[in-house]
């Protein structure tokens, strides 16, 4: 009952509650009851919370049928009312307010709050599967309102969260085979290992498993995260990472026509490449000329084919050949050492991204009927030229043909296009897999010169005698005939009944219906290099007759791939709102089938001409010998189908809240889930999840005298999550692989061992919260205590190689992890006058740890030597953990030392060996989390007559990093190095650098013992600022004449950069190796009428 | 009391629809590129997949050898592995190494010897049920050899019954443990196991 009807029947009724509990916490606290109930007259007026008078404001008197309203100047008078009357003051678009009389005669001044962004007064919170009043919930709920959304101008919605959501932290910088991890997204840190990382999304009431760019965040009103057990528990077997509930706009019953309209334009900079300290070209050039000399490329240089070589090193073998003078040879040299390739990149290859956003509702509702009407445009131009086309439509309907039945259908669709730019970053060129810093891209005449990746041009320019076709490939202009263009629809309907049985019983019956299609085109024109390239490879030259038999015909070269991705959800479901006396009852029961499939196909079009459209026959069956090294090849883009990928679910579930009094609540949730991943064993497939939990209002009890804490209570819960990857499966299984290109068998594979064992991850949430609000409601916050277990953790476990060989361990449900941690929330009004301003601290703490893990590797601290990055579990240690060697400093030849035995040492064989054996006891120190064990943010808002200003400080602290350093080995196989200025040079200098020598033939071993070392360790704490929002409101008050009820001007800007690090090398402790996000600026305007 | 009934019902059907109509629909495979090997085609696809089968051969014997010699650039331009097989220095070879590589080879063509015993041989399907039996024998004879060569101590016929040879398995199931037999074993065409 309560799930939609409270919803629809707008904020009146559902803030009922509470303001009685206030109300009578009020008369408890003051004593009121002294007054008499004697009769009186009182006058006033209604304004708004700047001023302006509110007319045809309803007045109603509690405990009685009399309503009164304000005249045109927003004034009032009524004749004999109870000295104690409640007012009840209502009017469309501002919060609902009640006015104790306590006797007051003079003219009262009644102050209405805007209710178009509320931040956090809503009191109902959505679970998905129904709302419930916040009052009575006992689990981890997060809601993020419209206005803490609108603090943030993206696209994405799930990348408004940041900084503003207790408890859900973004992972940045990490890598990992994990499976489901699209939204980097942790909702207090991780209790799985290999399993999926991501919370689940849930779209008005469905699961959203479509692209998450699609959602408009202008069409988000709320966004509600799940946090604890009894929270999660009731979506069962997926909602272990916790759940992220997303719910529209609607229209309301009985509200007014209402035109939203929001515009803005968001510019990005373009990225900083020279973030990076990388050393210079010509420092570079000579070390490849170092290397010439030496011999390192001699077998390159004869190699047959001729294989392509750098700028420099072929410049090098023409002055070696004497084909070139020494004086040309230092010129073109000279010339190539004032190149940097970062300002080529910035200067061919990026821009400044634009984006901008165009968004429109209409919604309003009559007595039977509600609707909206939204819709969305973006367009985006990205750093790389490419660009976007994103149209989203939302409607919505509700419908009431008698008064216990109601009908819902929406609709949101999405259109997405996507256009490739000019497709080069930074160092994506590189020759044979070594990069070139001092690359450029045109002559001095600004004409596209040839850059050889792979083959040399020596072999390209004359390979065929002329008759292929021409083989250079130009990066400045290839872009022009090669072009990516990407198709996205998307539709997520739902249609529901909802019939009132019983004043208290309702059944529900929803259906929601989810399809989302891919096309990839990718064109590669005859011009482009890419088409040139492979009908050069496939062509046959008869050396004797002259004959060129094109084996891929000439034209364009066309490769569509398309996607398609469904599901379906039938939901039945029970309501039960029961409230009596002292006695109210909140009740769901319901069953859930869930299936989702996904397809997709490939094909490649050879010969392609658009218009008139003419395509070609290519053989796919038969092998034909490659031009270059006469081996024999298939033609690639044969027809390719993936396979069909169906997940199927069915569920059933209940949950259930009695509250006593307002005082006492008890909740508890069960649900069963059962799927088609598993084997045989249903009883691997059902697997009940079930959450319990009490909540107490302290400072409602007859006790609580304690005035100057007005709101004070504890909530308590325990329950099971589970976490599934849908990729598993517990048969044996073997896979067809594609005809094999050797011996053009189709071959099986065998993946994956029999384990009729294999279960889902199990999460078990405690969790403790207090919640407080002071007196005047100057300060409110909540502080949570959460424990969080994984138990039967998919991990890998070491076997028996001679069993089976093809994978170096196998999974099973074997590992465990435990977390603790704590959020704390705290909303202070600072100043409340004409000036206002308000600050959010959110601080979360959390530490999660690996307590079981089969694998020899998890029990050595050894293993995260080379951690951070990724998840590496070592008992009793963080999932994200670094540890690095003792550094011992430079020895007199600039080698790196580390110690053995405790004594210096550069037997780097003997320093692994005592790492591995020894551990933290040797030659080891553990330094900590590589993620942020603390974490959050500080929101500061300030508003002052129309102008309003808010601030995002975000803070990532306790926790460790690696920086960037140089390694010689790297440098020698062609990788550009930070650092090299302050490498070891000549004895002595070992007293003031730590960067090792440079020396050829490279000391690997070296290198591998600096790169874990711990003097590339540091400290990652920092502060940085988010984003700042400026806004300026134009209202109706101030002019008649003026068309919109209200119009804001806004300026956000983001990514504004660290304004505090711990690091003493101006390092992003987020991105210490890659390029941070860049800086954002964001104008617009929001408007109602 | 009618109401109270309809709830019943309600509840019933709810729970009905949860249970009876699942098991049906649970049993959908979740991938129809997934296979349980059992046909003749699945078994000789296996076989014929090469990357287990044809690209495994360990080729540490060779590198070790003295068939050909590298120049000092050329060796100082080599990886880590590299130098230290072609000088005989001691590795600490972890996985993947070709000691699983060839057992995962070994694995398979035990896997089809067992399975193939369970397909009738038929007129019809006697050349590929050979075919699949006689390839699996092969290969499984084929990487014993090469580990042996590669991880089993130099043949001595003095010594050849307690020297370490390499663990010859005898089916495909993973429980089963691992023995290292005597190289005697494994220098015997005869003494292998064929299921002959």
């Amino acid at each position: 009952m309560i799930t939609i009807t409270k919803r629809f029947n707008g904020g009146g009724f559902c803030l009922k509650p509470l303001k009685a509990i206030t109300v009578l916490l009020f008369l408890l606290l003051h004593g009121a009851f002294t007054l008499l109930a004697q009769k009186m007259n009182v006058s006033g007026s209604v304004q708004n919370d700047r001023g302006a008078p509110l007319p045809m404001v309803s007045l109603s008197v509690r405990g009685t049928d009399r309503i009164f309203v304000t005249d045109i100047k927003g004034n009032f008078s009524i004749s004999n009312v109870d000295a104690r009357s409640v007012f009840i003051v209502t009017s469309i678009g501002y919060k609902t307010e009640e006015y104790e009389l306590n006797g007051k005669q003079g003219p009262v001044l009644i102050v209405l709050e805007n209710n178009s962004e509320e931040l956090d007064a809503v009191e109902l919170i959505s679970t998905g599967y129904q709302d419930i009043p916040k009052e009575r919930a006992t689990g981890s709920f997060v809601k993020i309102g419209t206005a803490m959304l609108n603090q943030q101008v993206g696209t994405n919605i799930l990348q408004r969260l940041n900084g503003v959501t207790s408890g859900l932290q973004f992972a940045i910088g990490k890598q990992n085979g994990n499976p489901q991890n699209k939204t980097n997204i942790s909702i207090r840190g991780l209790a799985t290992i290999n399993g999926p990382l991501d919370p689940l999304i849930v779209l008005d009431g469905f699961i959203y498993e479509g692209d998450i760019s699609n959602i408009n965040p202008n069409d988000v009103e709320d966004v509600t995260v799940l946090k604890d057990a009894a929270a999660t528990s009731i979506w069962g077997a997926r909602a272990g990472n916790g759940v992220i509930i997303i719910t529209t706009r609607k229209g309301r019953f009985n509200q007014k026509l209402q035109v939203g309209i929001n515009i803005n334009t968001i510019i990005n900079e373009k990225p900083n490449l020279h973030y990076s300290r990388q050393m210079s070209s010509s420092q570079y050039i000579d070390v490849e000329q170092m290397l010439f000399k030496n011999g390192y490329f001699d077998a390159q240089i004869n190699s047959s084919p001729l294989l392509a070589l750098t700028p420099a090193v072929e410049l090098f073998l023409k002055r070696r050949k004497g084909i070139i003078s020494a004086q040309d040879s230092a010129i073109g040299i000279d010339a190539m050492k004032q190149v940097d390739s970062r300002d080529e990149y910035l200067r061919h290859f990026y821009r400044n991204a634009i984006t901008r956003q165009y968004a429109a509702n209409v919604r309003g509702g009559g007595n039977n009927i509600n609707y909206i009407l939204s819709l969305g445009y973006d367009e985006v131009t990205d750093q790389s030229y490419g660009r976007s086309n994103k149209l989203n439509i939302k409607m919505e309907n509700n419908y009431k043909p008698t008064k216990n039945l109601l009908i819902n259908i929406g609709v949101y669709y999405t259109k997405l296009k996507t256009t490739s730019g000019r497709g080069l970053t930074y160092n994506s060129l590189n020759v044979n897999g070594r990069q070139v810093p001092y690359l450029k891209f045109d002559d001095a005449n600004g004409k596209a010169v040839p850059f050889n990746a792979s083959l040399n041009e020596r072999y390209t320019d004359t390979a065929g005698g002329g008759k292929l076709l021409n083989w250079k490939y130009y990066p400045l202009d290839n872009y022009k005939y090669t072009k990516g263009t990407g198709h996205n629809n998307e539709l997520f309907a739902t249609a529901g009944i909802q019939y009132k049985l019983l004043p208290s019983l309702s059944l529900d019956v929803r259906y929601q219906y989810q399809q989302q299609e891919n096309e990839l085109i990718q064109l590669n024109e005859r011009e482009s290099f890419n088409a040139r390239g492979i009908i050069n490879a496939f062509t046959e030259i008869n050396r004797a007759t002259g004959a060129v038999k094109y084996n891929i015909p000439l034209g364009a070269i066309k490769t569509t791939n398309n996607a398609l991705v469904q599901s379906h959800t039938g939901r039945a479901q029970l309501n039960m709102n029961h409230e009596r006396n002292r006695h109210s009852v909140y009740a769901i029961a319901g069953g859930e089938v869930r299936a989702s499939s996904g397809n997709g196909n490939g094909y490649t079009t050879y010969g392609y001409n658009e218009d008139p459209l003419t395509y070609a026959n290519v053989d796919y069956v038969n092998a034909y010998p490659l031009f270059v090294s006469g081996a024999y090849d298939y033609i690639p883009g044969a027809p390719t189908i993936s396979a069909e990928q169906t997940n199927r679910f069915v569920s059933i579930y209940a949950n259930a809240a009695y509250t006593y009094d307002n005082r006492y609540t008890f909740s508890a949730s069960a649900r069963r889930d059962g799927s088609n991943i598993f084997g045989l064993s249903t009883n691997d497939k059902w697997k009940p999840l079930w959450s319990a939990g009490g909540a107490w209002k302290i400072s409602h009890e007859k006790f609580y005298h304690f005035k100057a804490v007005s709101t004070l209570s504890l909530r308590f819960t325990y329950g099971r999550s589970g976490n599934v990857d849908l990729g598993r499966s517990a048969l044996a299984v073997a896979r067809y692989i594609s005809n094999s290109n050797i011996t053009g068998l189709p071959g099986t594979s065998i993946t994956t061992l029999n384990n009729p064992g294999l279960k889902w991850e199990q999460v078990g949430i405690l969790n403790i919260g207090l919640d407080f609000a002071l007196k005047g409601n100057v300060l409110d916050g909540s502080l949570e205590y959460y424990q969080k277990n994984g138990t039967d953790l998919y991990g890998a476990t070491p076997y028996d190689y001679t069993t089976w060989g093809a994978l170096r361990n196998i999974t099973k449900n074997v590992a465990s992890t435990s977390a603790w941690g704590i959020d704390l929330v705290l909303n202070s009004r600072n100043i409340n006058r004409q000036i206002k301003w308000n600050t959010t601290f959110l601080l979360n703490f959390n530490t999660a740890k690996t307590t079981k893990y089969d694998i020899a590797s998890a029990a050595r601290i050894s293993s995260i030597l080379a951690g951070g990055t990724g998840i590496s579990p070592v008992v009793g240690k963080p999932l994200y953990a670094v540890a690095a060697y003792k550094w011992g400093g430079l020895d007199k030849t600039g080698k790196p030392q580390g110690y053995v035995n405790g004594v210096l040492s550069t037997d780097y064989t003997a320093i692994t060996s005592e790492g591995i054996t020894k551990g933290v006891d040797g030659n080891i120190i553990y330094l900590g989390s590589a993620n942020p064990t603390v974490s959050g943010a500080i929101i500061n808002t300030i508003s002052w007559k129309n102008f309003s200003f808010s601030a995002n400080l975000i803070y990532r602290m306790g926790y460790y990093f690696k920086r960037p350093f140089f390694a010689g080995a790297g440098l020698i196989a062609g990788t550009v190095q930070t650092n090299y200025d302050k490498r070891w040079q000549q004895p002595g200098d070992e007293a003031f650098t730590n960067t090792p020598a440079f020396i050829y033939p490279a000391n690997e071993a070296g290198d591998n013992f600096y790169r874990q070392s711990a003097v590339n360790v540091l400290k990652g704490d920092h502060i940085r600022l988010q984003y700042i929002n400026l806004g300026y409101t134009f209202n109706k008050a101030g002019s008649n004449k003026f068309p919109f009820k209200d119009l804001q001007v806004y300026l956000n800007a983001a990514n504004l950069g660290i304004i505090w690090r711990t690091n003493k090398e101006n390092l992003d402790p987020d991105y210490p190796a890659t390029i941070p996000p860049v800086k954002s600026i964001a104008l617009g305007v929001r408007a109602n009428f | 009391m009618r109401n109270k009934n309809l709830l019943a019902a309600l509840f019933a059907l709810l729970f009905m629809a949860g249970i009876c109509s699942c098991k049906k629909y649970l049993e959908k495979k979740s991938n129809t590129s997934l296979v349980t090997p059992s046909t003749l085609k699945d078994l000789q696809g296996i076989l014929d997949n090469p990357n287990v089968m044809n690209l495994q051969t360990s080729a540490f014997g060779e590198a070790s050898a003295d068939d050909y010699f590298l120049p000092l650039a050329t060796y100082n331009g080599q990886g880590l592995l590299e130098q230290k097989a072609y000088t005989w220095q001691v590795d600490l070879y972890n996985y993947p190494n070709d000691w699983a590589y060839g057992y995962n080879a070994v694995f398979n063509a035990n896997f089809c010897l067992e399975r193939i015993e369970k397909i009738e041989m038929t007129q019809q399907n006697k050349t590929d049920w050979n075919h699949v039996k006689g390839s699996a024998l092969f290969y499984r004879a084929y990487y014993y050899l090469n580990l042996a060569w590669v991880f089993a101590k130099t043949y001595d016929e003095a010594t050849s019954t307690i020297d370490l040879g390499i663990v010859l398995r005898e089916g495909s199931d993973f429980n089963q443990p691992s023995k290292r037999s005597a190289i005697q074993k494994i220098d015997h065409p005869a003494n292998l196991p064929t299921d002959h």
